[in-house]
C-alpha cells in the first residue's frame, strides 16, 4: 500500500500548482480549474488522513468536499457566464469597470 | 439522520428558516389550476399552476415571506439564548447560548436585508404585455416575482448556513455551513446579472472568495492530517498537548486564517470587498458588511480561541494577527478617506472595523490576558458584531433609499440630504457618528470595551513609574500599541464620517424631489437609529451586554 | 429617586421640553401645529424663567438650607444621593452636584437663557429658535452639574449641537463657513480631551460602589479627584503631563486662548444675537470651568510645572486680543476679541496659584458672563436697527437711540473695568495676585488694560456722542433713508436686566465673591499646597 505521506506530498504539489495558477492565469475558466486543483489537494489530504487513522470519518469528509467542489464549479460557471453575457469576455484583466 | 422532536424544538430558528424556504418555493406557484377526475367532467382545484392568484404573483410576496420567517427565527433565537442547555445534535452541533446569540445577530441582519430588498428590486406590478419593445420586456421580466423568489431563497440560505455555523462543534461541519452561506452570497453579489457591473462584481467576489475558501479547506485537511480528527474537542486536546508548534498545525491554522480573513475582509484579503460592495445593491452590501463579517469572526474565534488558544509553548499567531490588525485598520481608513463612492467608502470603513476587532482578537491570543479579561475581550468583539448590524446596516439602508431613486453612486449624491429628508439625514448622521465611535452611541461602547480590554491586558493599573511618556511607552507590552492604533485610527476615520455629515447638512441638494416612500425601509432605518442610541446608554445597553455575557459564558 | 433632585430637574426639564417643543410642531396636524408654533416662545420663556427662579431659590437657601458663603472645593451640595447607573458595564452613573465653582455658572446660565430669548423675542422661525435655546440651557447646565466625566463629556459635546444649528440657520452671510469652523475646531479639541479622559479612566482603581462594572474602572469625578489627591491618579510623570496637555488643548480651545482662538471671532460675527450672548456668556466659561475642575484639581503637579506655559498663553491672549481689538471696525468682532483678551486674564489668574488670583479668575468668569452678553445684545440691536456692524460708519448714536447708547456705554465701561462695575473687582483681584506672585511683571497686563481702556473710551466717545451736526449725527449708508429708531421693548428689557446686574455685582460683589474666595482657599490648601511640597521635595 502507498504510504500516506506520499499522498499528502502529492496534495501539497497540487495545491501549489493551483495557487500559482490562480494568481498567474487571467482566463476565468482556467482560474476556476486551478481552484478545483486546490480543492482536490484538500481531498487527497483527507484520503491520506483516512489512511492514517483508519476511521471512516476521512472518507466522509472526502465525499462531502467533492460535493462542495461541484457546487463551487456550478456557481462559478454561472457567474462567469453572466460576466460573458454582459462584457463578452471572461478574462479577469478586462473586467475593470469597478474602479472607484 | 432524522431529528427527534426535542432536537427539532431546540433547532426552532433553523426550522423557521427552512419553513420560509419551503413557502418561498411553494407559494408563488399557487394558482387556480384544476384537475379533472378521469372519465367525468368533475374538476377540482389543485392550486398548483394555472393562472396565479393576485396575491401569489405579487412581486412583494417572496420578500414578505422571507422577512417574516427570518424575523421569526430572530425572535426564536433571542428567546433560546437563556434557555439553551448545550444539547448536542448529530455529534456536530451543540445548542449553546453563544450559538443562539449569533443566530439572532445573523437573522436580524438578514431580515433587514430581506425587508430592504422588497423595495430594491423593482416591485411595481406590470405585465410583460405592456412592454413597448424588446429591451423593456427584458427589464420587465425582472419584475416578475420568480426573480424575487430566487433572491429571497438565497438570502434564507445564507441565514441557514450562518445559523448552523454558529452551532457547530466540528471544524468540517463549520466549513460546510460557511460554504453554504458563502456560495449563496456569491450569487447574491452577482444577482444583477443584466448590468455590466453586477456580473463583474460577482466574478471578482467569487474568484477571490473561492480561492480563499479552497485555501481554508486545504488548511483544514492539514489539521486533519495532524490531529486525526476535526472535532473541536479533539483538536483542542492535540493543540494543548504540543510542546513546540507542529508545522502541520501551524500552517493549517494559518491557511484557515486566510479563508476567514477574506470573510471578515482583513487586509490583504480585502481587495475584493470594495468591488463587491459597489457592484452589488446596497442591502446585499449591508449583509456582507454585517452578517458575513460576523460569520467570519465567529469562525475565527472558534478556531483561534476555541482550540488554538495560546498555551505556554505556543503563542504563534497573535503577533501576526496584531500586525495584520494594524495594517487592516490603517489601510481601510486611508482608502476610505479618498473614496468617492459611498458604498466603497463604507466597504473600506468595514475593513477598518475588521481591523479593530482583529486587534482585540490578537490581544486574546497574546496570552497576557487572565480569564476575566479574555471574557471581556470576547464580549467586546461579540457586542461590536451585534451593534454593527444596526448602524452599518442602517447606513446601507439609507443608501438603498438613494438607490431606489437611481442615485447613490457618488458621494455627492448625499448633498443636501438634510433638506430633502431631515429624518433620514439625521439617522444617517447618527450612523456615521456611531461608526466613528462618538459617545454615547453604541459604536462608542463597543469600541470602548475593546480598548478597555486591550489596555487592561497590556498595562498594570497605575504601576508604570517612568519619567517621560516615551519610556512609559517602552515599559508597556507591545500589544498596547494596538489600543493606540485603534484610537489614532478612530481619529483618522472621523474625517470621512463627518464629511458625509457636512455634505448632507451644508451642500445644496441636486434635486428637491423627496426621497422614495418605501415605508418598511424607513421604519427599519428609524428603528436602527433608535437602537443605535439606546444600546449605547442605559438599561437597553445593559440588557444587550448581559445577553452577550450569557452568550460568552457558553462559548 | 435620583432623577427628581433639583439639579436633575434644572438639567433635564429644559433639555426634554426643548426637544419636545422642537419636534411636536413638525409631527402634529398643520392647524394645531400652527397654533403651537405661535405659543412656543411663551412656553419657552416661561419655562426658563421658572428654572431661573428655582435656581435662585436654591441659592437663597430656602430649598437646600446650604451655607453657600462657606463652601470649599469638594463640598458638593445637592449631590445626587444614590447615583443611577447609566452604563453599568463601564461605570457611568447619573451623578450630579454643585459647589462654589459651578454654582455661579449655573445661575448665570439660567439667567442668560430667558434674557437671550427676550432679546431675540421676534426671531424668525421662533418656535425652533426658542426650543433650541432651551436644549442649549439643559446641555450647558449639564456640563456644570455632572460629577461623572462621561456624562460631562456628553453634555460638553451636546452643547455644540444647538449652537451649531443656531449659527447655521439664523446666522449672517458667512454662516456656513463660521459654523463649520466652530464645529471642527471645538470638536477636534474635545476628541483630544476625550483621549485624556480615557487615560484617566484606565488609571482609576476599583471602588466598592462600582463593583458591578465589567472593567473595574469608573468615571466618577469625585472619586477620581480623591484618588489623585491621596495617591496620584497617574503615577508616570510623563503620562501625567501628556494627559494634562491633552486636557489643556481641549479646554483652551473652548475658552479660547491664543493660538486656537480663531474660530471665535468668526462664530461671533455670524451667530445670531442670542447665540453670541450664550457663546460668550457661558460656553467660553466651560473651558475655564473644566480646566479648574479636571486639569488643575487632578494634576496639580503638572499644573505647577506648566505655570510658565499658562502665563505665556494668558499673556499672549490678553495682549493679542487687545491689540487686534484696537484695529477692528466691526463691532461684534471687536467684542469677540475683547473676550479673548478677558479669557487671557482668567488664565493669568489661575497661573498665579494664589487664592486671590483663583477667586479673581472665578469672578472674571462670572462678571464677563454678564458684561459680554450685554455687549453682544447691544451689537445685535445695533445691527438690527442700523443694518451694519461697522463702527466707523456711524457717529452720534446717542442722538437717535439714547437707550442703545446708554447700554453700550455701560457695557464698554464694564468691559474695560471701571470701578463699581462687575469687571473691576475681578481685574483688580487678578492684578494684585499677579503682583504677589510675579512681582513687577504685573505692569505688562496692567498697562495693556489701561491702554485698551483709553482706546475704548475714545472710540466710544466718537461713536456715541461725536457728531458733525448735533441734531443728526452721521448715519451709516445702510440705513437707506430709514428713520433711525431706538431699541425695541424686549431688547431694552433684556439689556436693562444685564446692565442692572453689572452695577449690582460691581457694588456688592460679595454675593458670589465670598463663596468663590472660600472655594479658592480650600482648593489651594487641599490640592496645590501638597503638590508644591511634593515638587520642592523632589530635586
Amino acid at each position: 500500500m502507498i504510504d500516506p505521506s506520499w499522498v499528502s506530498g502529492l496534495a501539497a504539489i497540487l495545491f501549489g500548482i493551483g495557487l500559482i495558477g490562480t494568481f498567474s492565469r487571467k482566463n476565468g475558466i482556467v482560474v476556476l480549474m486551478c481552484i478545483e486543483l486546490m480543492l482536490n489537494a484538500a481531498n487527497l489530504n483527507f484520503v491520506a488522513g483516512a489512511l492514517n487513522t483508519g476511521g471512516v470519518e476521512g472518507w466522509v469528509y472526502t465525499a462531502v468536499a467533492i460535493a462542495i467542489a461541484a457546487a463551487e464549479v456550478a456557481i462559478g460557471l454561472a457567474i462567469l457566464l453572466s460576466l460573458y453575457s454582459t462584457q463578452e469576455t471572461i478574462s479577469l484583466d478586462e473586467a475593470v469597470m469597478l474602479k472607484n | 439522520m432524522i431529528l427527534s422532536s426535542s432536537e427539532a424544538a431546540a433547532m426552532a430558528p433553523e426550522m423557521a428558516i427552512m419553513a420560509g424556504i419551503l413557502f418561498a418555493i411553494l407559494v408563488p406557484n399557487l394558482g387556480d389550476a384544476k384537475a379533472r377526475i378521469p372519465l367525468t367532467s368533475f374538476k377540482f382545484p389543485i392550486l398548483w399552476g394555472g393562472t396565479r392568484f393576485e396575491i401569489t404573483s405579487d412581486p412583494r410576496a417572496p420578500g414578505i415571506i422571507s422577512t417574516v420567517s427570518l424575523a421569526v427565527a430572530c425572535i426564536l433565537s433571542l428567546y433560546a439564548i437563556e434557555s439553551s442547555d448545550g444539547k448536542t445534535i448529530s455529534g456536530v452541533m451543540e445548542i449553546t447560548g453563544f450559538g443562539r446569540f449569533m443566530s439572532m445577530v445573523f437573522t436580524a441582519a438578514l431580515a433587514i436585508t430581506a425587508a430592504a430588498s422588497i423595495y430594491r428590486i423593482p416591485s411595481t406590478k406590470i405585465t410583460v404585455d405592456d412592454a413597448k419593445d424588446a429591451d423593456e420586456r427584458t427589464t420587465l421580466s425582472l419584475m416578475d416575482n420568480r426573480r424575487q423568489v430566487d433572491l429571497h431563497i438565497l438570502l434564507m440560505m445564507v441565514a441557514l448556513g450562518m445559523s448552523l455555523m454558529a452551532l457547530s462543534t466540528n471544524l468540517f461541519f463549520l466549513i460546510v455551513c460557511l460554504e453554504l452561506a458563502s456560495m449563496a452570497s456569491y450569487v447574491l453579489v452577482g444577482f444583477h446579472k443584466e448590468s455590466r457591473i453586477g456580473g463583474e462584481a460577482g466574478v471578482k467576489y467569487f474568484i477571490v472568495g473561492s480561492i480563499a475558501s479552497a485555501t481554508g479547506i486545504y488548511g483544514m485537511s492539514l489539521l486533519y492530517l495532524w490531529a486525526g480528527s476535526l472535532d473541536f474537542a479533539g483538536l483542542s486536546a492535540s493543540w494543548a498537548a504540543m510542546d513546540t508548534l507542529d508545522p502541520l498545525a501551524g500552517i493549517g491554522v494559518g491557511l484557515m486564517l486566510v479563508a476567514f480573513g477574506f470573510k471578515v475582509s482583513a487586509a490583504p484579503f480585502h481587495l475584493a470587498a470594495p468591488d463587491a460592495y459597489s457592484g452589488t445593491n446596497a442591502p446585499i452590501a449591508g449583509m456582507l458588511a454585517t452578517a458575513s463579517k460576523a460569520m467570519g469572526f465567529v469562525a475565527m474565534m472558534r478556531v483561534l480561541v476555541g482550540f488554538a488558544a495560546p498555551n505556554e509553548a505556543v503563542t504563534a499567531w497573535a503577533p501576526a494577527l496584531g500586525v495584520l490588525a494594524i495594517i487592516t485598520m490603517t489601510w481601510g481608513n486611508l482608502a476610505a478617506l479618498s473614496s468617492e463612492n459611498p458604498k466603497r467608502m463604507l466597504a473600506y470603513s468595514s475593513v477598518a472595523h475588521a481591523g479593530y476587532m482583529l486587534a482585540a482578537l490578537a490581544a486574546l491570543g497574546s496570552g497576557l490576558a487572565d480569564s476575566n479579561t479574555q471574557d471581556l475581550l470576547q464580549m467586546a468583539i461579540v457586542f461590536h458584531l451585534s451593534v454593527l448590524v444596526l448602524f452599518k446596516m442602517g447606513a446601507f439602508l439609507v443608501l438603498t433609499l438613494l438607490e431606489i431613486e437611481g442615485t447613490g453612486k457618488s458621494i455627492s449624491d448625499m448633498n443636501g440630504l438634510a433638506r430633502r429628508d431631515p429624518i433620514v439625514a439625521s439617522s444617517m448622521f447618527v450612523f456615521m457618528l456611531s461608526l466613528a465611535g462618538i459617545p454615547p452611541l453604541s459604536g462608542f461602547l463597543s469600541k470602548f470595551l475593546m480598548i478597555n480590554g486591550l489596555v487592561t491586558t497590556t498595562t498594570d493599573t497605575g504601576a508604570a513609574t517612568a519619567a517621560n511618556a516615551m519610556s512609559w511607552l517602552q515599559s508597556v507590552d507591545p500589544y498596547f500599541l494596538l489600543a493606540l492604533a485603534i484610537v489614532l485610527n478612530s481619529a483618522l476615520s472621523l474625517f470621512y464620517y463627518l464629511r458625509i455629515g457636512l455634505l448632507m447638512f451644508f451642500e445644496e441638494p441636486v434635486t428637491d424631489s423627496p426621497l422614495p416612500k418605501a415605508p418598511l425601509l424607513r421604519v427599519a432605518i428609524l428603528v436602527s437609529m433608535v437602537l443605535t442610541v439606546l444600546f449605547g446608554l442605559g438599561p437597553a445597553s445593559e440588557w444587550l451586554l448581559s445577553l452577550v455575557e450569557t452568550a460568552i459564558s457558553t462559548f | 429617586m435620583s432623577f427628581t433632585g433639583p439639579l436633575s430637574i434644572i438639567t433635564l426639564v429644559p433639555l426634554l421640553s426643548g426637544l419636545i417643543l422642537l419636534v411636536l410642531p413638525n409631527v402634529l396636524p398643520s392647524d394645531i401645529s400652527m397654533r403651537m408654533k405661535a405659543s412656543v416662545r411663551n412656553v419657552a420663556i416661561g419655562l426658563s424663567s421658572a428654572i431661573f427662579l428655582l435656581t435662585t431659590l436654591i441659592f437663597v437657601g430656602t430649598i437646600g438650607q446650604i451655607d453657600w458663603l462657606s463652601i470649599g472645593m469638594g463640598d458638593y451640595v445637592l449631590e445626587t444621593e444614590d447615583p443611577v447607573w447609566l452604563i453599568e458595564s463601564i461605570g457611568v452613573t447619573w451623578h450630579l452636584g454643585t459647589d462654589a465653582l459651578s454654582f455661579p455658572m449655573i445661575w448665570l446660565t439660567t439667567l442668560l437663557i430667558p434674557i437671550s430669548m427676550l432679546v431675540q423675542w421676534d426671531a424668525e422661525d421662533g418656535h425652533s429658535f426658542h426650543s433650541l435655546l432651551l436644549i442649549m440651557e439643559g446641555a450647558l447646565i449639564g456640563v456644570f452639574v455632572s460629577l461623572d466625566l462621561f456624562v460631562f463629556y456628553i453634555f460638553w459635546e451636546l452643547t455644540l449641537v444647538p449652537m451649531f444649528f443656531l449659527i447655521m440657520i439664523w446666522g449672517g452671510e458667512d454662516r456656513k463657513y463660521a459654523s463649520m469652523k466652530f464645529f471642527i475646531y471645538t470638536f477636534t479639541a474635545s476628541v483630544l480631551m476625550l483621549v485624556g479622559i480615557l487615560v484617566m479612566y484606565f488609571n482609576t482603581v476599583a471602588d466598592p460602589n462600582y463593583a458591578g462594572t465589567l472593567t473595574g474602572h469608573h468615571f466618577n469625578l469625585v472619586l477620581m479627584t480623591e484618588q489623585s489627591r491621596v495617591d496620584g491618579l497617574i503615577n508616570s510623570e510623563g503620562l501625567r503631563h501628556f494627559v494634562w496637555l491633552l486636557l489643556l488643548i481641549g479646554f483652551a480651545t473652548k475658552m479660547p486662548s491664543v493660538p486656537v482662538h480663531t474660530w471665535l471671532p468668526d462664530a461671533h460675527v455670524q451667530a445670531p444675537t442670542a447665540g453670541s450672548m450664550l457663546l460668550a456668556g457661558v460656553m467660553l466659561k466651560m473651558g475655564a470651568y473644566g480646566f479648574l475642575r479636571i486639569a488643575v484639581a487632578m494634576f496639580p503637579e503638572s499644573t505647577l510645572t506648566f505655570v510658565p506655559l499658562l502665563v505665556f498663553l494668558g499673556m499672549a491672549s490678553l495682549v493679542y486680543g487687545a491689540v487686534v481689538c484696537l484695529g477692528q471696525t466691526n463691532l461684534k468682532r471687536m467684542v469677540a476679541y475683547s473676550s479673548v483678551s478677558h479669557m487671557g486674564l482668567i488664565f493669568l489668574g489661575i497661573a498665579t496659584m494664589q487664592p486671590l488670583g483663583f477667586a479673581g479668575a472665578l469672578f472674571m468668569m462670572f462678571a464677563h458672563g454678564i458684561i459680554s452678553p450685554l455687549l453682544f445684545a447691544v451689537a445685535g440691536s445695533f445691527k438690527h436697527h442700523y443694518h451694519t456692524l461697522e463702527i466707523g460708519s456711524m457717529r452720534g448714536i446717542a442722538h437717535h437711540s439714547p437707550f442703545l447708547a446708554g447700554h453700550m456705554m455701560l457695557g464698554w465701561m464694564g468691559s474695560l473695568g471701571l470701578p463699581l462695575l462687575a469687571g473691576f473687582v475681578a481685574e483688580v483681584a487678578i492684578m494684585i495676585a499677579f503682583w504677589m506672585t510675579f512681582g513687577w511683571w504685573v505692569l505688562l497686563p496692567a498697562l495693556t488694560l489701561i491702554f485698551t481702556a483709553l482706546y475704548y473710551l475714545t472710540s466710544m466717545q466718537k461713536m456715541i456722542f461725536e457728531s458733525d451736526d448735533p441734531h443728526i449725527g452721521k448715519l451709516p449708508d445702510t440705513m437707506h433713508d430709514e428713520e433711525p429708531r431706538d431699541v425695541t421693548w424686549h431688547e431694552n428689557a433684556g439689556m436693562f436686566v444685564l446692565g442692572v446686574l453689572t452695577i449690582l455685582f460691581g457694588i456688592l460683589p460679595f454675593i458670589f465673591w465670598d463663596m468663590m474666595s472660600v472655594w479658592s482657599t480650600e482648593f489651594i490648601q487641599t490640592y496645590l499646597v501638597h503638590a508644591m511640597n511634593m515638587l520642592e521635595a523632589s530635586p
